[in-house]
C-alpha cells in the first residue's frame, strides 16, 4: 500500500524527497563499485529487482480475508544489504507507479523512505543482531521481514500525519487514526509474509542453497544445520 | 497480479511518435500546476481536460480508463474519510459520539478534503497521460538525455525485461497450483504462495547466470548501448502544450485570487 499520486501536500513531498535523494546516492554509489568489483553483479540484480517486483505484485492471502501484498524488501535486505536495497526498491516503486499505477512520482520520495529506506534499515538491524546468534535461521528471516513490513506502514502513517495533522491531539492523534485503519490488514499481512519468507528460505535452503552462501546471507554451518533441521523434519513426516 | 499492462497500451498510444520530452513537459508541468494548488478547480480542469485528450484523440477505451482511474480508488476513499474527522475549523456540519470520542464533521475538513480529492485526481491523470502515451523505452533514453547515472538505467531495463518473464511464469504456476486446489484454505495457500515465491526466486537467479553467459558472449563490458530513435521536438506539438500550461497556469493565479479581486 502506497501513498497516492497528488495525495501529500506540495511542501511534504519535496521534504521526504530531500530525505531520499542521500540514500540513492549512496546506492548509486556501492552499485557502481560493487559492478566495478564483480561485473556480474549487475545483471543479477536486476533480476532481483525483478523478482521483487513480481512479489510485490502478487495478491497474499490475508487472515482478514482481504487481499493485500508483500514488499518483498526483507528479502533484499537480506541478500544485498540498506543501500542496494534502496535502489532496486526506488526502481520497483518507479515501476509500480508507471506500470501499475499503485503510488505516485510526487509521492515517491515519501514511498522509497517508507518501503525502501525505512523498512529495510528496520529489518537490517534486526538481521544482523540475530544473524549470529544462536536463533534458527528461519524465525531470524520471519522476524527481519515481520518487522521491515511492519515499520514501512509504521512510517507510512507517520508521513500521513504529520501532513493531515489532527485538529485535536496533532500528529499523535492523526498518527493513531491512520496506523488503526492500517493495522487491520498490515498486522496479519506482516506475520503472513514473515511465514511466507521464512518457507520461500526452505525452499531455497532444500534447493539451492549455494544462492545463500554466495550471498554470506548466513554461513555455511547455519546452512547445513538448517538442512539437518529441514531433512529431519522431512522423516518425521514420511 | 498485474491485470492492466499500461506499458502496452502506451505501445499502441497514438500520441507513440510524439517527442516523450514534450509529453513530459506536458505532464510533469500539469503534475507540479494540480499540486501547488490551492484550489479544487485547477486540478478538476487539467484533469478533465488531459482525460479528453486520452479518450478522444489519444482513441483509449473509456472502460480501460475508467479501470485504470478506479484502481487508487480504495485507498483514497480509506484516507478521504479519516481526513473528514481529522481536521477541524468552520462550523460543525455532523456529530456523534463513538465510545468516549466525540466525532464531528466540520466545514473545514470537507473543504480540504474536496482538495486533496480534486488534486489526487488531477496529479494522477498527469501519472496517467505519461504511462499512457509513453513507452519504457522511450522514458529510458529520456533518462540518459537527464544525465541519470547510466548503471541505475541499466539496472532499470533488466529489470523491466524480467518483469514480464517471471510475470509468465508466475501465472503459470500459480494456475498449475490453483488447478490442483493448492488456495483452498489459509494454510494450504501459504504453503503454496511460499512454493511459488521460492521457485520463482530460483528461477529469477538462474535466468540472471545466464544472462550474464549470454552477455559475455556479446561482450558485455558493464554498459548496455541502446539504439534510440526517438524523433526530434516537433513544434506542432510543443506550442500547443505550451499554450496549455500557461493558461492552466493563469487559471492557477485566477483560482488563487479573492473573487472581488478577479472584478
Amino acid at each position: 500500500m502506497h501513498i497516492m499520486e497528488g495525495f501529500l501536500p506540495w511542501q511534504w513531498c519535496v521534504v521526504w524527497w530531500i530525505i531520499a535523494i542521500p540514500f540513492l546516492f549512496m546506492g548509486v554509489i556501492q552499485l557502481r563499485s560493487m559492478i566495478r568489483n564483480d561485473r556480474d553483479t549487475l545483471p543479477l540484480l536486476g533480476v532481483c529487482g525483478a523478482f521483487i517486483f513480481i512479489l510485490s505484485a502478487l495478491k497474499l492471502p490475508s487472515v482478514t480475508g482481504s487481499c493485500s501484498h508483500p514488499t518483498g524488501t526483507g528479502l533484499s535486505t537480506m541478500c544485498f544489504g540498506v543501500c542496494i536495497t534502496s535502489i532496486i526498491g526506488a526502481i520497483v516503486l518507479l515501476f509500480q507507479s508507471l506500470l501499475l499505477a499503485h503510488g505516485g512520482l510526487s509521492t515517491l520520495g515519501a514511498n522509497m523512505v517508507s518501503m525502501a529506506i525505512g523498512g529495510p534499515l528496520a529489518g537490517y538491524a534486526i538481521y544482523r543482531l540475530l544473524k549470529n546468534s544462536s536463533l534458527n535461521i528461519y524465525i531470524t528471516v520471519f522476524l527481519v521481514t515481520a518487522v521491515a513490513d511492519l515499520v514501512t506502514y509504521v512510517i507510512t502513517s507517520f508521513e500521513l500525519a504529520v501532513a493531515y495533522p489532527s485538529q485535536v491531539g496533532g500528529i499523535i492523534a492523526s498518527f493513531g487514526a491512520f496506523f488503526a485503519i492500517f493495522a487491520v490488514t498490515q498486522l496479519p499481512l506482516a506475520i503472513v509474509e514473515g511465514c511466507v519468507l521464512a518457507l520461500v528460505f526452505k525452499y531455497i535452503i532444500a534447493l539451492k542453497p549455494e544462492i545463500l552462501i554466495k550471498l554470506q546471507v548466513f554461513s555455511e554451518d547455519q546452512i547445513s544445520r538448517a538442512q539437518q533441521q529441514g531433512s529431519m523434519v522431512t522423516r518425521t513426516d514420511g | 497480479m498485474i491485470e492492466i499492462n499500461l506499458d502496452h497500451i502506451a505501445q499502441q498510444s497514438t500520441f507513440r511518435h510524439i517527442h516523450p520530452g514534450t509529453k513530459l513537459f506536458l505532464a510533469l508541468g500539469s503534475l507540479i500546476i494540480c499540486l501547488v494548488s490551492p484550489s479544487p478547480v485547477v486540478p478538476v480542469v487539467s484533469g478533465i481536460v488531459l482525460s479528453l485528450i486520452l479518450i478522444i484523440p489519444g482513441r483509449l477505451s473509456p472502460l480501460h480508463y475508467a479501470k485504470i482511474l478506479l484502481g487508487p480508488a480504495v485507498f483514497l476513499i480509506m484516507s478521504i474519510i479519516v481526513l473528514l474527522f481529522m481536521h477541524g475549523g468552520g462550523d460543525v456540519i455532523w456529530q456523534f459520539p463513538v465510545f468516549w470520542i466525540n466525532c464531528s464533521i466540520t466545514t473545514g475538513a470537507v473543504r480540504e478534503s474536496i482538495l486533496v480529492l480534486c488534486r489526487v485526481f488531477g496529479c494522477s491523470v498527469s501519472l496517467f497521460f505519461i504511462v499512457l502515451t509513453t513507452p519504457m523505452t522511450d522514458l529510458f533514453n529520456g533518462m540518459k538525455q537527464a544525465h541519470i547515472p547510466i548503471e541505475l538505467i541499466d539496472l532499470m531495463m533488466i529489470v523491466y525485461r524480467f518483469i514480464f518473464i517471471f510475470y509468465s511464469q508466475t501465472v503459470e504456476i500459480w494456475q498449475a497450483q490453483v488447478m490442483r486446489l493448492g488456495y483452498r484454505r489459509p494454510k494450504e495457500a501459504i504453503r503454496s504462495f511460499s512454493m511459488l515465491c521460492g521457485m520463482l526466486f530460483i528461477s529469477s537467479w538462474s535466468a540472471g547466470e545466464d544472462l550474464i553467459h549470454a552477455m559475455d558472449c556479446r561482450c558485455y563490458n558493464g554498459v548496455f548501448p541502446v539504439l534510440d530513435q526517438t524523433e526530434p521536438v516537433q513544434m506542432s506539438s510543443f506550442i500547443p502544450v505550451l499554450v496549455y500550461l500557461t493558461g492552466l497556469c493563469g487559471i492557477l493565479v485566477l483560482a488563487t485570487q479573492p473573487v472581488g479581486a478577479i472584478l
